[in-house]
Protein backbone atom coordinates (compact mmCIF):
# COMPACT_ATOMS: atom_id res chain seq x y z
CA UNK A 1 0.00 0.00 0.00
CA UNK A 2 1.25 3.35 -0.78
CA UNK A 3 0.68 6.18 1.52
CA UNK A 4 0.97 9.93 0.09
CA UNK A 5 3.16 12.47 1.77
CA UNK A 6 4.41 14.74 -0.15
CA UNK A 7 6.72 16.77 2.68
CA UNK A 8 9.81 17.96 2.68
CA UNK A 9 12.43 16.42 5.08
CA UNK A 10 13.86 19.63 6.37
CA UNK A 11 10.98 20.75 7.85
CA UNK A 12 11.51 19.97 11.23
CA UNK A 13 14.24 22.19 10.98
CA UNK A 14 12.33 24.65 9.28
CA UNK A 15 9.61 24.90 11.81
CA UNK A 16 12.78 25.20 14.44
CA UNK A 17 14.25 27.86 12.78
CA UNK A 18 11.00 29.48 12.43
CA UNK A 19 10.50 28.95 16.55
CA UNK A 20 13.77 30.81 17.22
CA UNK A 21 13.12 33.68 14.73
CA UNK A 22 9.98 34.62 16.85
CA UNK A 23 12.19 34.47 19.79
CA UNK A 24 14.83 36.55 18.29
CA UNK A 25 12.53 39.24 16.86
CA UNK A 26 10.08 39.73 20.46
CA UNK A 27 14.05 40.37 22.16
CA UNK A 28 14.81 42.80 18.90
CA UNK A 29 18.30 40.88 18.27
CA UNK A 30 19.33 41.44 14.57
CA UNK A 31 21.08 38.05 13.51
CA UNK A 32 23.36 37.11 10.66
CA UNK A 33 24.14 33.67 9.74
CA UNK A 34 27.94 33.94 8.41
CA UNK A 35 29.04 31.40 5.56
CA UNK A 36 32.25 30.51 3.92
CA UNK A 37 34.68 28.08 3.40
CA UNK A 38 37.45 26.82 5.53
CA UNK A 39 39.86 30.04 5.72
CA UNK A 40 37.69 32.92 4.46
CA UNK A 41 38.52 35.02 6.87
CA UNK A 42 35.04 34.76 9.26
CA UNK A 43 36.47 34.91 12.41
CA UNK A 44 39.05 37.88 11.36
CA UNK A 45 35.64 39.79 10.38
CA UNK A 46 34.12 39.24 13.47
CA UNK A 47 37.06 40.45 15.56
CA UNK A 48 37.40 43.39 13.69
CA UNK A 49 33.32 43.98 13.84
CA UNK A 50 33.11 43.36 17.17
CA UNK A 51 36.27 45.30 18.30
CA UNK A 52 34.39 48.09 16.54
CA UNK A 53 30.65 47.84 17.35
CA UNK A 54 31.02 46.85 21.25
CA UNK A 55 31.49 50.43 22.46
CA UNK A 56 27.98 50.94 21.18
CA UNK A 57 26.10 47.84 21.07
CA UNK A 58 25.90 44.50 22.78
CA UNK A 59 27.13 41.81 20.47
CA UNK A 60 27.28 38.00 21.23
CA UNK A 61 28.39 35.45 18.76
CA UNK A 62 27.31 31.77 18.42
CA UNK A 63 30.57 29.95 17.15
CA UNK A 64 29.92 26.68 14.81
CA UNK A 65 32.47 24.28 14.35
CA UNK A 66 33.64 20.86 14.20
CA UNK A 67 36.23 20.47 16.84
CA UNK A 68 38.08 22.92 18.66
CA UNK A 69 36.98 25.96 20.94
CA UNK A 70 39.76 27.72 19.06
CA UNK A 71 37.61 30.66 17.19
CA UNK A 72 35.39 31.15 20.51
CA UNK A 73 38.63 31.92 22.55
CA UNK A 74 39.40 34.45 19.91
CA UNK A 75 36.22 36.41 20.18
CA UNK A 76 35.98 35.72 24.03
CA UNK A 77 38.73 37.92 23.94
CA UNK A 78 36.93 41.08 23.29
CA UNK A 79 34.29 40.58 26.57
CA UNK A 80 31.23 39.73 24.75
CA UNK A 81 29.39 36.37 25.39
CA UNK A 82 30.52 33.65 22.73
CA UNK A 83 28.60 30.19 22.73
CA UNK A 84 30.73 27.55 21.18
CA UNK A 85 28.90 24.65 19.17
CA UNK A 86 31.02 21.75 18.41
CA UNK A 87 29.42 19.00 15.94
CA UNK A 88 31.92 16.38 16.89
CA UNK A 89 30.25 14.89 19.63
CA UNK A 90 27.09 14.79 17.17
CA UNK A 91 28.32 13.29 14.53
CA UNK A 92 30.25 15.63 13.07
CA UNK A 93 27.94 17.41 11.11
CA UNK A 94 29.35 20.35 8.55
CA UNK A 95 26.56 22.56 9.16
CA UNK A 96 24.54 23.85 11.75
CA UNK A 97 21.07 23.19 12.55
CA UNK A 98 17.86 25.26 13.92
CA UNK A 99 18.02 22.75 17.04
CA UNK A 100 21.68 23.58 17.84
CA UNK A 101 21.23 27.48 17.37
CA UNK A 102 17.61 27.07 19.97
CA UNK A 103 19.93 25.19 22.70
CA UNK A 104 22.53 28.11 22.23
CA UNK A 105 19.60 30.77 22.45
CA UNK A 106 18.71 29.08 25.68
CA UNK A 107 22.00 29.78 27.24
CA UNK A 108 22.35 33.63 26.14
CA UNK A 109 21.21 36.18 27.94
CA UNK A 110 18.89 37.08 25.26
CA UNK A 111 17.50 40.89 27.01
CA UNK A 112 21.58 42.13 26.46
CA UNK A 113 22.10 41.38 22.98
CA UNK A 114 21.19 43.44 20.12
CA UNK A 115 22.96 42.38 17.33
CA UNK A 116 23.79 38.42 17.27
CA UNK A 117 26.12 36.98 15.11
CA UNK A 118 26.32 33.33 13.98
CA UNK A 119 29.46 31.66 12.33
CA UNK A 120 28.39 28.88 10.49
CA UNK A 121 30.88 25.98 10.02
CA UNK A 122 33.29 26.94 7.24
CA UNK A 123 31.29 24.94 4.19
CA UNK A 124 29.99 26.43 1.24
CA UNK A 125 27.70 22.95 0.55
CA UNK A 126 25.49 21.94 2.98
CA UNK A 127 24.87 25.54 5.40
CA UNK A 128 22.99 26.10 2.85
CA UNK A 129 20.12 24.28 3.23
CA UNK A 130 19.76 25.11 6.67
CA UNK A 131 17.62 28.10 8.21
CA UNK A 132 18.60 28.84 11.62
CA UNK A 133 16.36 31.52 12.55
CA UNK A 134 18.34 35.01 11.05
CA UNK A 135 17.43 37.94 9.62
CA UNK A 136 19.67 37.64 7.32
CA UNK A 137 22.13 35.36 5.52
CA UNK A 138 26.16 36.27 4.70
CA UNK A 139 28.44 35.07 2.39
CA UNK A 140 32.02 35.51 2.72
CA UNK A 141 34.14 34.50 -0.16
CA UNK A 142 38.34 35.52 -0.11
CA UNK A 143 39.63 36.25 -3.14
CA UNK A 144 42.26 33.53 -3.07
CA UNK A 145 39.00 31.09 -3.63
CA UNK A 146 39.12 31.85 -7.42
CA UNK A 147 36.09 34.13 -9.46
CA UNK A 148 33.91 30.79 -10.31
CA UNK A 149 32.72 30.29 -6.23
CA UNK A 150 29.61 31.77 -6.88
CA UNK A 151 28.59 29.50 -9.67
CA UNK A 152 29.94 26.42 -8.26
CA UNK A 153 28.42 26.59 -4.89
CA UNK A 154 24.68 28.34 -6.40
CA UNK A 155 22.77 27.59 -3.40
CA UNK A 156 24.63 28.75 -0.67
CA UNK A 157 25.11 32.50 -2.78
CA UNK A 158 21.22 32.06 -4.45
CA UNK A 159 20.22 32.52 -0.75
CA UNK A 160 22.45 35.34 0.48
CA UNK A 161 21.32 39.08 1.34
CA UNK A 162 25.49 40.09 1.45
CA UNK A 163 28.53 39.14 0.00
CA UNK A 164 31.89 40.05 1.88
CA UNK A 165 34.46 39.61 -0.86
CA UNK A 166 37.43 39.45 1.80
CA UNK A 167 41.52 39.71 1.34
CA UNK A 168 40.96 42.55 -0.77
CA UNK A 169 44.80 43.55 0.15
CA UNK A 170 46.04 40.38 -1.58
CA UNK A 171 44.29 41.48 -5.02
CA UNK A 172 47.83 42.83 -6.11
CA UNK A 173 49.24 39.87 -5.93
CA UNK A 174 46.86 37.34 -7.22
CA UNK A 175 45.65 36.93 -10.78
CA UNK A 176 41.97 37.22 -9.58
CA UNK A 177 39.62 38.84 -11.68
CA UNK A 178 37.19 40.71 -9.25
CA UNK A 179 34.63 42.07 -11.64
CA UNK A 180 34.49 38.51 -13.21
CA UNK A 181 33.67 36.78 -9.53
CA UNK A 182 31.45 40.31 -8.65
CA UNK A 183 29.55 39.48 -11.90
CA UNK A 184 29.62 35.56 -11.02
CA UNK A 185 28.01 36.32 -8.29
CA UNK A 186 24.94 38.01 -9.75
CA UNK A 187 24.23 35.43 -12.84
CA UNK A 188 23.45 33.44 -9.31
CA UNK A 189 21.84 36.19 -7.37
CA UNK A 190 20.86 39.05 -9.64
CA UNK A 191 20.20 40.95 -6.31
CA UNK A 192 23.39 40.10 -4.05
CA UNK A 193 24.88 43.32 -2.83
CA UNK A 194 28.88 43.00 -2.02
CA UNK A 195 31.20 45.17 -0.16
CA UNK A 196 34.84 44.36 -0.81
CA UNK A 197 37.00 44.78 2.21
CA UNK A 198 40.43 43.40 3.87
CA UNK A 199 39.64 42.25 7.89
CA UNK A 200 43.71 42.05 8.09
CA UNK A 201 44.16 45.91 7.09
CA UNK A 202 40.65 47.22 7.58
CA UNK A 203 40.35 48.86 4.36
CA UNK A 204 36.24 48.64 3.54
CA UNK A 205 35.34 47.80 6.88
CA UNK A 206 33.60 51.20 7.59
CA UNK A 207 31.18 50.17 4.33
CA UNK A 208 30.25 46.87 6.68
CA UNK A 209 29.75 48.68 9.75
CA UNK A 210 27.45 50.96 7.88
CA UNK A 211 25.47 47.97 6.47
CA UNK A 212 25.37 46.40 9.69
CA UNK A 213 24.45 49.55 11.66
CA UNK A 214 21.51 50.58 8.49
CA UNK A 215 20.37 46.92 9.02
CA UNK A 216 20.10 47.34 13.08
CA UNK A 217 17.82 51.12 12.41
CA UNK A 218 15.44 49.39 9.94
CA UNK A 219 14.82 46.48 12.01
CA UNK A 220 14.33 48.90 15.23
CA UNK A 221 11.74 50.70 12.78
CA UNK A 222 9.59 47.62 12.15
CA UNK B 1 28.07 14.89 5.27
CA UNK B 2 24.43 16.64 5.21
CA UNK B 3 23.46 13.74 3.84
CA UNK B 4 23.27 12.07 7.88
CA UNK B 5 20.55 14.98 8.84
CA UNK B 6 18.52 14.29 5.90
CA UNK B 7 18.33 10.74 6.44
CA UNK B 8 17.94 11.33 9.90
CA UNK B 9 14.65 13.96 8.70
CA UNK B 10 13.19 10.98 6.46
CA UNK B 11 12.81 8.78 8.69
CA UNK B 12 11.16 11.13 11.41
CA UNK B 13 8.86 12.10 8.88
CA UNK B 14 8.14 8.61 8.18
CA UNK B 15 7.52 7.23 11.64
CA UNK B 16 5.13 10.29 12.41
CA UNK B 17 3.23 9.37 9.23
CA UNK B 18 3.27 6.13 10.35
CA UNK B 19 1.72 7.48 13.62
CA UNK B 20 -0.80 9.27 12.25
CA UNK B 21 -2.09 6.73 9.40
CA UNK B 22 -4.71 3.82 10.41
CA UNK B 23 -2.59 1.47 8.02
CA UNK B 24 -0.15 -0.31 9.43
CA UNK B 25 3.06 -2.40 7.92
CA UNK B 26 6.52 -2.47 7.50
CA UNK B 27 8.18 0.30 5.54
CA UNK B 28 9.29 -0.92 2.27
CA UNK B 29 9.56 1.62 -0.06
CA UNK B 30 10.28 5.37 0.47
CA UNK B 31 9.95 7.71 -2.83
CA UNK B 32 11.75 10.44 -2.83
CA UNK B 33 12.06 13.65 -4.90
CA UNK B 34 15.47 15.35 -5.17
CA UNK B 35 16.17 17.85 -7.10
CA UNK B 36 19.36 19.30 -8.57
CA UNK B 37 20.11 22.31 -7.00
CA UNK B 38 19.52 20.36 -3.61
CA UNK B 39 23.22 19.31 -3.89
CA UNK B 40 22.22 15.37 -2.66
CA UNK B 41 24.66 12.87 -2.97
CA UNK B 42 22.21 9.84 -3.31
CA UNK B 43 25.07 6.93 -2.77
CA UNK B 44 25.60 8.88 0.55
CA UNK B 45 22.01 9.11 1.28
CA UNK B 46 21.54 5.55 1.16
CA UNK B 47 24.62 4.89 2.86
CA UNK B 48 23.61 6.74 5.88
CA UNK B 49 19.87 5.97 4.98
CA UNK B 50 21.01 2.83 5.83
CA UNK B 51 22.55 3.48 8.66
CA UNK B 52 20.41 5.98 10.83
CA UNK B 53 17.44 3.64 10.57
CA UNK B 54 18.62 0.77 11.82
CA UNK B 55 16.21 -0.38 14.75
CA UNK B 56 13.51 2.13 13.62
CA UNK B 57 10.29 1.27 11.62
CA UNK B 58 12.26 1.91 8.45
CA UNK B 59 15.10 -0.46 8.92
CA UNK B 60 15.76 -2.57 5.66
CA UNK B 61 13.53 0.10 3.14
CA UNK B 62 14.46 1.08 -0.28
CA UNK B 63 14.74 4.56 -0.84
CA UNK B 64 13.37 5.66 -5.23
CA UNK B 65 15.55 8.61 -5.78
CA UNK B 66 13.34 10.46 -8.64
CA UNK B 67 15.79 13.21 -10.04
CA UNK B 68 14.02 16.72 -10.62
CA UNK B 69 15.64 19.16 -12.88
CA UNK B 70 16.05 22.43 -12.55
CA UNK B 71 13.37 24.60 -14.00
CA UNK B 72 13.28 28.23 -13.60
CA UNK B 73 10.40 30.91 -15.03
CA UNK B 74 11.46 34.35 -16.76
CA UNK B 75 8.96 36.58 -15.09
CA UNK B 76 9.57 39.27 -17.31
CA UNK B 77 8.80 36.95 -20.97
CA UNK B 78 7.40 34.11 -19.37
CA UNK B 79 10.06 31.95 -21.04
CA UNK B 80 10.43 28.52 -19.15
CA UNK B 81 13.97 27.45 -19.08
CA UNK B 82 16.19 24.55 -17.70
CA UNK B 83 19.55 26.01 -16.59
CA UNK B 84 22.30 23.65 -17.16
CA UNK B 85 24.09 25.69 -14.74
CA UNK B 86 22.95 27.36 -11.71
CA UNK B 87 22.69 30.60 -13.99
CA UNK B 88 19.12 32.61 -13.39
CA UNK B 89 19.06 34.77 -16.76
CA UNK B 90 16.64 34.87 -19.29
CA UNK B 91 18.37 33.13 -22.15
CA UNK B 92 15.64 35.17 -24.41
CA UNK B 93 15.23 38.68 -22.72
CA UNK B 94 18.20 38.22 -20.37
CA UNK B 95 16.42 39.76 -17.90
CA UNK B 96 17.22 38.80 -14.09
CA UNK B 97 13.59 38.26 -12.49
CA UNK B 98 13.79 34.40 -12.48
CA UNK B 99 11.59 32.00 -10.67
CA UNK B 100 12.70 28.46 -9.68
CA UNK B 101 9.41 26.14 -10.51
CA UNK B 102 11.30 23.09 -9.24
CA UNK B 103 14.98 21.74 -8.61
CA UNK B 104 15.19 23.00 -5.20
CA UNK B 105 13.01 20.34 -3.17
CA UNK B 106 14.06 17.48 -1.11
CA UNK B 107 10.88 15.78 -0.44
CA UNK B 108 8.77 12.35 0.66
CA UNK B 109 6.84 12.20 -2.04
CA UNK B 110 5.44 8.89 -1.07
CA UNK B 111 6.21 5.36 1.15
CA UNK B 112 4.79 1.74 0.48
CA UNK B 113 3.86 -0.58 3.46
CA UNK B 114 3.16 -3.82 3.27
Amino acid sequence: MKIKVLKDVLKANDTIAEENRAVLRKKGILTFNLMSSPGAGKTLILEKTVERLKKDLKIAVIEGDVSTSNDAKRLAKYGIPVIQINTDSIGGACHLDANMIKEALDSLDLSSIQILFIENIGNLICPAGFDLGEDKKIIVLSLTEGEDKPVKYPVAFRQADLLLVNKLDLLEHLDVDLALLLKNSRKVNPELKSIQLSARTGEGVDVWIQWIKKNLELKNKK
Amino acid sequence: MHELSLAQGIIQVIEEELGKSKEKGIVRKINLRVGKLSFVEPEALVFSFEFCSKKTQCENAKLVIEKVPLNCKCQDCGKGFSPEEAVFICPDCNSSRIKIISGEEFCIDSFEIE
